[in-house]
């Protein structure tokens, strides 16, 4: 009796060792079927031709890759190009090259880089499929760059008056700034309270409208050419010499402040922006953790007209301690979406929570600093990345368009 | 010439009493423990130190100072009660890559970040159980309590308070050969976590682990003040031999869970772990001239983990959109024992051991995988002799020999942040390396003239030896009174 | 020790059904994500690539096979940010065939009904 119920724990153990030990563990399947991947060509484009293609697989666990050079090829179906000997996995794909190919009879050329992630190739699932979409650079006026972040004194005090905005035309004719103003959203990117009403999608709420004066034609800016708008146009290396120099800019921003101690600087032989209306009854500067979204906008009509008729009435909701609150808007005017040229949201990666401005304008977000209040971004800014040939990037998507943290130009 | 070793003494020391550890879980089992009372208080300074940390998330080692007063008191042949009460302090070295107390019991489910540090601890216990016998049924209760404070003085500063209440009631019948026992233990768990920054400057993230590498990093960053509820329940069931001749049987079954709750978000609840563990311990064993034993000891433990798909907030209150169980282990432990000695003159025994132990660890989506299995043998040995009529040697050797069998980590590298690989890296060259370790420990008693005092002083140390070229040392000193 | 046994296995019985977790492992749903093309054209032909990216883990999967401006991609339940980029060639109400580019995108979609969950986005034409 206690023999047998002694072997018969010793042979319980012995199965349950076994049984658990035998996960096995299979090395990488195979896929037996070439796996192929399919690249769609954009739609309002004919007579395409590839060229100087690479496509790569890369294996997301092991980072092992498969690169298929010139290995793109025009069948019935459109273009494909094959892989062979692809294990079962995750993948992310990538494909480059150039194209030529004629739209509306006007023939062009173009490079394409496309990406998908995390795509799973298996046994029962070899196919993948690449949309390319060559966004051709939008002509007109861009914000090139925002140098928001300020800098520190050498005492290691904020200084946010030398702060700038550099305005380039990225088209091939001649334009003119006229009328052209620069814009603050009244919302910040690390705040989504619910908005009521929600405009968002096709009027900017604004806090800060500066505009460019001129008859229409008085501000000419080449092909390529750049104005720069800077809070204060003087030397500021006098009272901090960690700063710059900004007496070139173009036109600088000059308010009459209420309070008799901070009076703001002008510079005679710089143009005043002309202010139509600013949240702040003293001296205006950019939201130097980059926590708000700017813009370009053509305006229409007068000052007067606009101030009288774009104020925004509305609430939102904020919540502190697990309590709702229903606060009111202030101080917010309403520039309608059609006017925007340009426009780039703002954030922080710790505290992005929404995109201020709408995905036709820009999808994504740019930086300087990475957290709440990251004591590294000082004289920083971010600068929208030239192509080979000199043109801004604009994709309206500023987290591919712009270089955040980068060196300010002008230093 | 050596004298009998005290018997008190061998009855509450001798390796053979390791055994019926299990069977004491259930306190009516525990109240027929020893018919002898012992009582002992002591103060203790352990140091342990590792070349390089075995396990980052438990450092490098330790030092802990703690003061400690244990007995077992026999009020009749019917009746027995026995405590336990302790203070600890001291502090962890280099701590990395976990934020909270008692990582084994909630990993992976814990807040973490990149640099950690010292962190200094606290802890007090108490224990205490109390049995009786009616005729042949044995009655017995017990409660145990555990309060932890682990804390850090420097960025990034963590606090974590702990506090642990057991309670057990366990039941036996007496019949001519054997005590049938059952035992139902309840158990209920409190964590509380903040880590808090003083220098603006260096403020980095605070990452919510949510297994292998994976992070819930909508919910990671600032959200620092988190709390764990969780508790479970046990139950034990024993087959004893009353004369301590015969088969012997203890099996063990329990299920806890653990949730981690954010406080700052209205307490919402991220992720929550449950584990299950069922242990069976079986043999023979046989005392008379000679002890001898054999007995096999296997443990299982499953742990899922269920993460919370959550969604948007409406004025600060979070819907869940899904509960999925996205993390899994499974832990199997067994091993086969022998144990052979006598408590004639002086009181000696050998102890060999063969075991097997693995470990599948994995997560959903994108799928991370981590196993090892090894096996393992130990071979040691106790002896309890008596130095003089009122002094007792005991000393105990003990050498263990783990080989790693198979190994395998499996991580979606160009998902996961690259200082998370490297941390994943680094504790798998540990789990799947081979080690040697040797323990030895050296304690001596002496009774007081004309008393029932003693003294006595007992210094430990261990060494493990691993593949990876890396070695762990400890020691530790204890001194106190027995009585 | 005949009526110990079927005790022994009684109460085991009853702690392993008591006890036992049930593990939830409904992971993964179709996700549908619709395109609302405005009334005023008549779609000929669109493409597009729709990308989900998960709100928690911040990963991100992509499709490309779009069939009546409507996607179909098995996700991870729970909850994303949804992007769409694509080209659409339509015929206006007085039958002018144009090509633009479209946009759509939500900072935040939940996908966790079972066995489908579906979404519907309006799609923004650009400017050409």
């Amino acid at each position: 009796m206690k023999k047998n119920l002694f072997g018969g724990l010793m042979m319980l153990l012995t199965m349950g060792i076994t049984l658990s030990a035998c996960s096995s563990d299979d090395g990488p399947v195979i896929i037996n079927e070439p796996v192929s991947v399919s690249i769609e060509m954009p739609l309002n484009l004919e007579n395409v031709v590839v060229s100087n293609d690479v496509t790569t697989l890369v294996d997301v666990k092991t980072g092992e890759t498969h690169v298929a050079a010139n290995a793109i090829k025009k069948t019935a179906d459109g273009f494909v190009v094959e892989f062979n000997d692809v294990a079962e996995g995750t993948y992310n794909l990538t494909s480059q090259g150039d194209l030529t190919f004629t739209v509306d009879g006007v023939a062009g050329k173009s490079s394409f880089e496309t990406t998908q992630e995390n795509v799973i190739l298996s046994r029962q699932a070899n196919t993948a499929k690449l949309t390319v979409n060559t966004f051709a650079a939008k002509g007109g006026f861009v914000i090139s760059e925002i140098f928001f972040t300020g800098t520190t004194t050498p005492e290691g005090k904020q200084y946010s008056n030398d702060q700038y905005i550099i305005i380039t035309n990225n088209s091939d004719v001649t334009l003119y700034a006229d009328s052209l103003a620069f814009v603050e959203s009244s919302f910040l990117t690390v705040n989504n309270y619910e908005y009521v009403p929600d405009i968002s999608r096709d009027t900017m709420a604004v806090d800060a409208v500066y505009m460019i004066p001129g008859d229409g034609m008085s501000v000419a800016v080449e092909p390529g050419k750049s104005i720069t708008l800077a809070v204060n146009a003087i030397d500021h290396r006098e009272g901090n010499a960690n700063s710059l120099d900004l007496r070139d800019a173009d036109f600088e921003f000059f308010d009459v402040s209420s309070n008799p101690k901070y009076n703001d600087v002008d510079n005679e032989n710089v143009p005043n922006l002309d202010k139509w209306f600013c949240y702040t009854a003293t001296l205006y500067t950019m939201h130097n953790r980059g926590f708000k979204s700017y813009a370009i906008a053509k305006m229409h009509g007068t000052k007067e007209e606009f101030l009288e008729k774009n104020v925004y009435v509305g609430n939102y909701v904020m919540t502190v301690a697990g309590d709702a609150y229903e606060m009111k808007v202030n101080n917010t005017y309403k520039v309608p979406m059609s006017w925007v040229v340009d426009g780039v949201n703002l954030s922080v990666e710790e505290e992005w929570q929404w995109n201020v401005l709408p995905a036709n304008i820009d999808s994504g977000w740019t930086f300087c600093g990475k957290t709440l209040n990251d004591k590294t971004r000082y004289k920083k800014a971010v600068i929208r990345k030239q192509d080979a040939d000199g043109k801004y990037v604009d994709t309206n998507n500023s987290t591919n368009d712009f270089t955040p943290e980068a060196v300010p130009s002008l230093f | 010439m050596a004298a009998t070793p005290d018997s008190v003494y061998t009855e509450h020391h001798s390796v053979w009493n390791c055994l019926s550890r299990d069977a004491w879980k259930n306190p009516a089992l525990h109240g027929a423990a020893f018919c002898t009372d012992y009582s002992q208080l002591a103060i203790d300074v352990d140091y342990k130190n590792q070349t390089d940390a075995f396990v980052l998330q438990k450092g490098i080692g330790h030092t802990k100072y703690q003061v400690e007063a244990d007995t077992y008191l026999r009020l009749s042949d019917r009746t027995a009660v026995w405590g336990k009460a302790s203070y600890l302090t001291g502090h962890n070295r280099n701590i990395k890559w976990n934020s909270v107390s008692d990582y084994e019991t909630i990993e992976p489910y814990i807040l973490a970040d990149t640099l950690g540090g010292r962190t200094e601890t606290e802890r007090y216990v108490f224990e205490g159980g109390y049995a009786t016998r009616l005729n042949k049924l044995l009655l017995g209760g017990e409660m145990m309590f555990r309060a932890e404070h682990e804390y850090r003085t420097t960025d990034p500063r963590m606090r974590a308070i702990v506090s642990d209440l057991t309670l057990r009631a366990g039941a036996a019948y007496q019949t001519s050969r054997y005590n049938w026992g059952a035992a139902f233990e309840a158990n209920i768990y409190k964590q509380t976590d903040n880590v808090t920054f003083f220098r603006e400057t260096g403020v980095i993230p605070e990452f919510q682990l949510t297994g292998l590498g994976a992070i819930y990093v909508r919910f990671s960053g600032e959200v620092n003040n988190l709390y764990f509820n969780g508790g479970g329940t046990q139950l034990y069931l024993n087959a004893s031999p009353v004369n301590g001749n015969g088969l012997f049987g203890n099996i063990t079954l329990g299920q806890h869970r653990y949730e981690r709750i954010a406080a700052s978000l209205n307490s919402l609840p991220l992720t929550k772990l449950y584990r299950h563990e069922a242990r069976l311990q079986a043999g023979l064993k046989h005392r008379s001239l000679h002890h001898a034993a054999i007995y096999v000891d296997a443990n299982y433990t499953r742990r899922l983990g269920d993460e919370n798909m959550v969604g948007s907030s409406q004025s600060n209150s979070y819907p869940i959109l899904a509960t999925l169980t996205m993390y899994k282990n499974d832990i199997l432990d067994a091993s086969i024992n022998a144990l052979y000695g006598s408590s004639q003159q002086a009181c000696w025994h050998v102890m060999l051991k063969a075991g097997y132990q693995q470990n599948n660890e994995k997560y959903v989506e994108p799928e991370r995988k981590m196993s090892y299995s090894r096996i393992y043998g130990m071979l040691g040995g106790q002896l309890i002799t008596g130095l003089s009529h009122r002094s007792t040697l005991t000393c105990s050797l003990n050498a263990t020999y783990i080989k790693n069998a198979d190994s395998e980590l499996s991580i979606p590298v160009l998902n996961t942040e690259t200082a998370v690989v490297e941390m994943l890296n680094h504790n798998f060259r540990y789990l799947k390396a081979d080690y040697t370790k040797l323990d030895a420990s050296v304690r001596a008693d002496h009774t007081l003239a004309d008393s029932r005092y003693g003294i006595f002083a007992e210094l430990r140390g261990s060494a493990v030896f691993c593949s990876a070229s890396d070695q762990e040392q400890h020691i530790s000193l204890k001194i106190g009174m027995t009585f | 020790m005949k009526r110990i046994i079927p005790l022994i296995a009684l109460l085991i019985g009853a702690f392993a059904i008591t006890s036992c977790h049930k593990e939830q492992t409904d992971y993964y749903t179709t996700a549908q994500l619709s395109l609302v093309v405005p009334d005023t054209i008549n779609v000929r032909q669109i493409q597009g690539t729709l990308t989900l990216q998960s709100l928690n883990t911040t990963l991100s999967k992509s499709t490309s096979n779009i069939s009546n401006c409507s996607f179909s991609m098995q996700v991870l339940r729970g909850a994303y940010k949804v992007d769409v980029v694509g080209m659409i060639q339509y015929t206006t109400a007085n039958g002018k065939l144009q090509t633009r580019h479209y946009r759509a995108h939500s900072d935040y979609t939940p996908f966790a009904d079972m066995p489908l969950s579906s979404a519907s986005l309006p799609i923004i034409l650009l400017d050409e």
